[in-house]
């Protein structure tokens, strides 16, 4: 097959849109920033002005330089989206690596990728001292990268066609912007509302766990932000152990499921069309894989001998498990004990919890449920047209906003990402293997909390860890993050523009 | 045409591939006060229900490592 070198009419549009991003990067850095200055946080400040401003001037000169009216095509946006998570979090570790509290640039962009990707794992050195406003823009890249980086810059910054081409293949349907625009603030509205009365709940029950004032405040909108965006960050290096409230641990469960559903069922939810609820094919595959992996981890704890009381076996157990299976990575204990003392059924159900991942079109991670639910209807339909007789039409549905035919097409895409995934966290468990320093429950517990974006972490995320390995697990929260298309999609440009024809 | 640019939104978000999000219709979007209230609930009375469900759960799983 043929394959066209793109023009330099494509990779300047390319550029112009990234530079839209790296508008809306500074953006965020601002608010931070903002905050810095009132606290008298003068490093933090700094930090965050000059990152803004490296933001700012390359948006700018890409303004200056790069405008272009060439229509957006289907190629274009899968690359500059596949490029956006890779800029985006090039530039977004600016101000980690200016605050003093990453080791070297690969740190930064590190725990930028591990943020804007809301995977949580985190390489910060001293986090208990790392400062208000530089902490707060840790949870910040959750938010920008939950709501997606691309939303971010078309809900504030699309007036008119521009910004609002990104998300049209063909580019032309002019009555699909204001479309677009209006579901990019329906999904902020609901982040928006959330934000508030979540934050309102986290701060009533931290300040009946004893941090009140305006640092309860400061913590609530931090986990908030972090649990439903599924990100995993908090503000103290002891995750949500820090706070030794079950109440807080309570609301944060409700905030990560709230997290992990789709945006399309709040927005049938907040429509009245309640019965998505029970029939919603990623809500019951949800509901399956949650609470058969819940009671293998119940049992498998139980078995343990760590924990023997049933508030002991929930508040570590299914906390752990759902912060596992909403992509949210929070952790009640060291994570290290996980696999050291939990046995060897607990950790394999949080394991596979994670690798499942939550609802598609929301802000989790791994394989997602519709996928799930989907490749079991598929095995279901094929066991069924075996046993049928010959001739006879098999025809299989799934509900998901309404009645759909699982066709092959369908079917065939859901098992190929799955299988995808299986093999990224294979791929990263062995470059872990490679050094010898790890068991492979360890490494694989790692890789899997990497690629499908969970933040749980056994231990090997650290400052000191090997650089190909960080490398390894940069890459695999971009791909988890992307679910593979738009990077092969890519790779695949890359290749073109060295090796295509003109 | 709602569900199919919502599906390329949520590609461009990186959350998802075409076939799994279905966003509203442009008509459809404005669901008010009333309705984020009544969403927000149904959120909270089901993830509740459901914890409660994992409690007992627990409970059991409890129970029999008592021996009862």
């Amino acid at each position: 097959m043929a394959v066209f070198r793109p023009g330099a009419d494509d990779l300047r549009l390319i550029g112009y849109q990234l530079g839209k991003v790296a508008t809306g990067l500074s953006l965020l850095m601002a608010v931070p920033a903002v905050v810095a200055v009132v606290l008298g946080e003068w490093n933090a400040a700094t930090a965050l002005v000059v990152g803004a401003g490296i933001c700012v001037t390359f948006g700018q000169l890409s303004e200056w330089r790069l405008r272009t009216s060439k229509p957006l095509t289907w190629s274009h946006g899968t690359v500059v989206v596949a490029l956006a998570w890779l800029v985006g979090s090039a530039l977004a570790a600016i101000p980690f690596l200016l605050s003093g509290h990453t080791g070297n640039l690969l740190d930064a962009w590190f725990e930028a990728m591990s943020g804007l990707t809301t995977s949580g794992l985190s390489v910060i050195q001293d986090l208990d001292h790392l400062s208000y406003s530089m902490n707060l823009y840790r949870h910040l890249t959750h938010f920008a990268g939950g709501q997606g980086i691309v939303i971010v810059v078309l809900a504030v910054l699309a007036s008119g066609s521009g910004a609002g081409m990104l998300y049209v293949a063909e580019g032309r349907e002019d009555r699909i912007l204001p479309n677009i625009v209006r579901t990019a603030r329906f999904i902020f509205m609901v982040a928006a509302v959330y934000l508030v009365v979540g934050t309102i709940a986290l701060y009533g029950t931290l300040h009946l766990a004893g941090l009140g004032g305006w640092r309860g405040l400061w913590h609530a909108v931090n986990l908030f932000v972090a649990a439903f965006d599924t990100g995993g960050f908090t503000p103290t290096s002891q995750s949500i152990g820090y706070y030794h409230s079950a109440t807080v641990e309570v609301v944060l469960l409700v905030l990560m499921v709230a997290g992990t559903m789709s945006f399309a069922l709040h927005y049938h939810l907040w429509a009245g069309r309640f019965r998505e609820l029970t029939r919603n094919l990623e809500v019951r595959s949800l509901l399956v894989t949650a609470t058969v992996l819940g009671t293998l981890t119940l049992f498998g704890l139980a078995r343990s001998g760590v924990q023997s009381s049933a508030a002991g076996l929930y508040r570590k157990g299914i906390f752990t498990l759902l912060s596992a299976h909403t992509g949210t990575g929070f952790a009640v204990n060291a994570g290290g004990l996980i696999v050291s003392d939990w046995g060897v059924l607990a950790p394999a159900a949080i394991v596979l919890a994670m690798g499942l991942g939550g609802m598609a079109g929301s802000t989790a991670g791994g394989v997602k449920a519709l996928r799930v639910g989907i490749t079991a209807k598929a095995i279901a339909h094929d066991i069924r047209r075996i046993l049928l007789p010959d001739g006879a039409v098999a025809v299989t549905t799934y509900h998901a906003g309404h009645k759909r035919i699982l066709r092959d097409q369908v079917a065939r895409s859901a098992t190929t990402v799955l299988l995808l995934y299986v093999a990224t966290y294979l791929a990263g468990a062995l470059v872990a293997l490679l050094y010898g320093r790890w068991e492979a429950s360890e490494a694989l517990f790692e890789s899997v909390s990497a690629a499908a974006n969970v933040g749980l972490s056994v231990g090997i995320v650290d400052p000191s860890m090997p650089r190909l390995l960080q490398v390894t697990y940069i890459l695999q929260m971009w791909v988890g993050r992307l679910e593979f298309v738009a990077a092969f999609a890519l790779v695949g440009y890359l290749v073109a523009v060295v090796r295509g024809r003109r | 045409m709602g569900a199919n640019v919502g599906a390329r939104a949520g590609v461009f978000a990186g959350w998802a591939s075409t076939e799994v999000v279905a966003m509203p219709d442009r008509d459809e979007v404005d669901v008010g006060v009333r309705g984020a209230r009544r969403g927000i609930a149904v959120v909270v009375l089901a993830t509740g229900g459901y914890l409660a469900v994992l409690w007992l759960l627990a409970a059991v799983a409890a129970g029999i490592l008592r021996g009862v």
